[in-house]
């Protein structure tokens, strides 16, 4: 045989894997160290602290965000949409043409209507329509604008919460906190720049991945505190161990880290070192300005707190304490407030009272409160749920509830917005005479989500993320500033 | 058939390309290679000629078939598809002339006939697709133009505006008529003038007068941009708010063209709407003057006593510094603060202890528009040091120990419009000071019995 064949010959399958594996593994690497590239000096900036505050796209007005968000989706037909055409329909059995083709969460064949079960009055200069149901929100309804037509297409919790704080109904995305936090960093480096204040007994069906960071690192997760007890867990340091051996021990950890970032680049690396400094900080910080003991009596007074136990006053105390120190986006939210009707907690007419009575004092002691310390006009507030509620009575598997109720609705529901720079005293959007669709006005979820943007200063077009290959940003593919509002 | 021949048409941007650089440049490479310099380029001519003719050839194909669906100005597809046609037949006959190595007078004329024709052809073919304002002096109106106009108009029942020319009409000319114009009809819909517009389109009547909410025109408008049919198209500007709610009225009213707003009341919507006066923040406040970036290195150096220095905007550079976090600043970092003394315009020192140097800086930032001093250590002997801010629009001194005596040093602040007292000794005092919102807080909810009455089953 010749010296070329005899070549060829101990060339085996052997080495022809060997090599398309490291070629393949070479073409790999290249690929991924290809982004290993020396850093740019605001990349490196960056890199040192991802949560520095930076400037916005233009000059907005709002500095701050606190999102109310009322989990289980608040009947607005009880609270802000006047339908008194509904009430000459009630008890009457729902007509066809509002049944067909629509799918509901759990009204089966032919419900009844149900009209209205608050007593409603137009409030202060801007007339906005309030029920008795909110008396102190009706005593300062000039400070807000109403979305009267804003509609979703998630008819169930869960994927509705995602989409109106993820921009998409399904899992993996970062929430608007973060975003938000993403684009500006947060004012106070002793503080996290996103917190989450949860109440009423349950998280939301959503679960953490309302609050969580989805694909950005994840230092702009939201940090969730308890107003009960130690308001972080396990910040405290443990017995025997004193605050200087503390920040010793971290100080070589972050030594070690930060060599880990220069070999590997990755982002979580930088999250890390940045939690652990975080953390030393607010174990000071954070007892501080979790306290609400110290606040004056009248304060109490006008929120309705609970000191020692959960509760949204404490909540919107807290909320409006981490604002005056500087944190970017503040998220509450409070359960309980799907009105099925299948109990006595969740009827329409009596645990709904209850549930009011719970928000109406807090939600507008935080706007007065916010007003007086010069703060509302930097500060965005937005209340909603995450759809609203049926004209109709709901009748789960077509049989008589217990209790008065209505079912998911997706079409419409109402929102509103206080401070930040929001043009106050509007009522955007409107529905027909029973609620059910939008005539006027109309606003999706992303128009939400760009107005809000909007008001801290930034294009929700140009805030994007580069993941999986392509551009992301909160309000996806769609979303126009709703301009009528915003300023 | 049908669609081969759409698909065809749809070719037809694409392959035009092809004739229009290359005829052109066999006649320019042509014409250089008589010099003895390019005389390589001689043997370039013939290749180009063979692909730009045979790809001329394939534009008029492709272009009769984009023609015969219809949409185009008449006129002006007329004059492109003849010279279009001529430019082909030239482009073959230079092919055939140049192969027999003719006489270069011939060809020299041929040439330049056809730099010309191509040219021309494309240049109507670019005007019956982006419409003849393409080359037009001036952009076209933004957004802000058009609604400013309508405020500037007033908007009061006895106003003789007239609804259409006055309002509508500017409107359409800048959100819609790029599309719907004479030289290009999108969905077969001219909406430049009155009577186009009562004409409709490929989907029918744009207004229907026996119920005007169910009109096509108001439909489209208001659907969400991500349903099928919405107008203007999404990667068009879309339409303000206000601008739907106008084209509203004007429908609903039967879209009347000769009528004045005293005639049309607008609906009490729109009125509530124009009333409505937006909050006056930072951005409506800040200085028009340019100004050149500052120096990072000062930045850098001030961010190391612990103020959080960003722009207010990234188009902006002037400066927002807060020392949030911060309960006291060293000396020499307020000593430095100066520096940016061009620059600031907005400054939070909120809870820190603010020393005489602080206070000495601080006054000497006189771009200042909102100055936040609350909770700090301000007395009525600091508050002097300030009344050199003449640009302060707001100023925030909630919870410091300021009592009425600092009311006449307020008073010099000229352009102040916004003062927050809560929680000082300011709040004592009836605190007047003209042109100025002051808010003393110690806001109160009224107990209520509802505020205790925990509802249950009866």
């Amino acid at each position: 045989m010749t010296d070329k064949f005899k070549k060829l010959q101990s060339i085996t399958r052997r080495h022809f894997l060997f090599e398309s594996v490291t070629g393949l593994g070479a073409l790999a690497a290249a690929n991924l160290l290809g982004s290993c590239s020396t850093p740019s000096p605001a990349a490196q900036a960056f890199a040192s602290n991802p949560m520095k505050p930076r400037a916005p796209h233009f000059p907005g007005k709002a500095k701050s965000v606190i999102y109310l968000h009322m989990a289980g989706a608040p009947s607005q037909l009880e609270l802000f949409d006047y339908k008194p055409e509904l009430a000459k329909l009630h008890n009457q059995k729902c007509p066809q043409s509002f049944l067909e083709g629509k799918q509901f969460a759990f009204i089966r064949g032919v419900p009844k209507m149900l009209g209205p079960q608050a007593t409603f009055k137009q409030r202060g200069q801007s007339g906005a329509w309030i029920s008795d149901y909110l008396p102190h929100l009706s005593s300062v309804a000039d400070e807000l604008s109403f979305l009267k037509a804003v509609n979703t297409d998630q008819f169930n919790h869960a994927p509705a919460q995602l989409f109106m704080h993820t921009g998409t109904p399904r899992l993996g995305r970062p929430s608007i906190g973060s975003w938000v936090t993403y684009g500006l960093g947060t004012e106070n480096q002793n503080l996290p720049g996103f917190v989450v204040l949860t109440s009423g007994g349950k998280t939301p069906d959503a679960g953490k991945s309302v609050w969580g960071s989805g694909f950005l690192p994840s230092v702009y997760q939201g940090v969730q505190c308890r107003s009960e007890g130690d308001p972080i867990l396990f910040l405290s340091d443990p017995e025997g161990v004193s605050r200087e051996l503390k920040h010793e021990t971290i100080s070589a950890i972050n030594t070690i880290n930060q060599e880990t970032f220069k070999d590997f680049n990755d982002p979580e690396t930088l999250t890390r070192i940045h939690q652990y400094e975080l953390a030393y900080r607010m174990q000071i910080s954070v007892p501080e300005v979790m306290n609400i003991n110290t606040e004056p009596q009248a304060i109490h007074e006008l929120y309705g707190t609970k000191p020692g136990k959960t509760s949204f006053a404490n909540n919107c105390l807290l909320a409006r304490k981490l604002v005056e120190q500087g944190v970017r986006f503040v998220q509450l939210f409070d359960w309980g407030w799907d009105s099925h009707g299948t109990d006595v907690d969740n009827a329409v007419n009596i645990g709904l009272r209850n549930k009011c009575r719970e928000i109406d004092r807090p939600i507008s002691a935080l706007i007065l409160d916010l007003k007086q310390r010069g703060l509302l006009d930097q500060t965005l507030i937005v209340w909603g749920g995450e759809f609203g509620r049926t004209p109709m009575q709901e009748n789960r598997d077509d049989a008589e509830m217990p209790f008065l109720g209505r079912d998911h609705h997706a079409d419409a529901f109402t929102m509103f917005m206080a401070g930040g720079g929001i043009t106050p005293g509007i009522t955007w959007g409107e529905t027909d005479e029973i609620g059910y669709a939008p005539v006027q006005g109309k606003t999706s979820v992303h128009d939400v989500q760009a107005t809000i943007l909007n008001q801290l200063g930034m294009n929700h077009e140009q805030l994007t993320y580069q993941f999986q290959g392509r551009p992301f940003r909160l309000t996806d593919v769609s979303g126009n500033v709703i301009s009528v509002i915003a300023s | 058939m049908d669609s081969i021949i759409y698909l065809t048409g749809r070719f037809h941007p694409l392959i035009v390309h092809l004739p229009v650089a290359l005829l052109p440049l066999a006649g320019i490479f042509w014409a250089l290679s008589k010099y003895n310099k390019f005389k390589s380029l001689e043997a370039t001519v013939t290749p180009l000629l063979v692909v730009g003719s045979l790809a001329a050839l394939g534009s008029m194909l492709s272009g009769f078939a984009l023609a015969s669906g219809g949409n185009y100005d008449e006129a002006l597809l007329n004059k492109h598809r003849g010279l279009g046609i001529v430019s082909t037949v030239i482009g073959l006959v230079s092919l055939f002339l140049q192969v027999r190595a003719s006489n270069p007078k011939i060809l020299w004329a041929l040439f330049a006939m056809l730099v010309v024709a191509v040219s021309l052809t494309g240049h109507w073919g670019g005007m019956l697709t982006h419409g003849e304002s393409w080359f037009a002096m001036e952009p076209p109106p933004k957004n802000s133009d058009v609604l400013e106009k309508l405020k500037v108009i007033s908007i009061d029942s006895s106003s003789n505006a007239q609804l259409y020319s006055d309002l509508v009409a500017p409107l359409l000319d800048a959100k819609c008529v790029n599309c719907h114009n004479a030289q290009k009809q999108k969905g077969e819909l001219r909406l430049d003038n009155p009577e186009n517009i009562l004409k409709g389109g490929k989907h029918g009547l744009l207004v229907d007068v026996s119920k005007p909410e169910k009109s096509e025109l108001l439909l489209r408008i208001q659907k969400s941009i991500e349903e099928k049919g919405h107008m203007p198209p999404r990667q068009e500007g879309q339409l303000e708010n206000l601008e739907v709610e106008l084209l509203k009225w004007w429908i609903t009213a039967g879209a009347p063209f000769d009528k004045s707003v005293a005639q049309v009341p607008p609906p009490a919507l729109l009125t509530k709407l124009w009333q409505a006066k937006p909050v006056e923040g930072l951005n409506d406040w800040l200085p028009t003057k340019s100004i050149d970036i500052a120096k990072q290195s000062v930045i850098d150096s001030l961010e190391k006593y612990g103020f959080k220095i960003t722009s207010v905007g990234q188009s902006s550079n002037y400066l927002s510094i807060t020392t949030a976090g911060e309960r006291a600043i060293a000396n020499r970092g307020w000593a430095q603060l100066s520096k940016l003394s061009a620059y600031v315009v907005e400054l939070d020192a909120s809870y820190v202890s603010l020393t005489d140097d602080a206070l000495k800086a601080v006054a000497a930032l006189t771009q200042l528009r909102r100055l936040k001093l609350n909770n700090t250590n301000l007395n009525d002997e600091g508050v002097k040091t300030l009344s050199s801010l003449s640009e302060l629009r707001s100023l925030h001194v909630t919870g410091t120990k300021l009592t009425s005596a600092s009311q006449s040093i307020l008073t010099e602040l000229k352009n102040l419009k916004e003062l927050f007292v809560f929680g000082t000794g300011l709040t004592n005092t009836s605190l007047t000071l003209a042109n100025v919102k002051v808010n003393t807080g110690n806001y109160d909810l009224p107990k209520l019995p509802t505020d205790t009455m925990v509802y249950k089953v009866k």
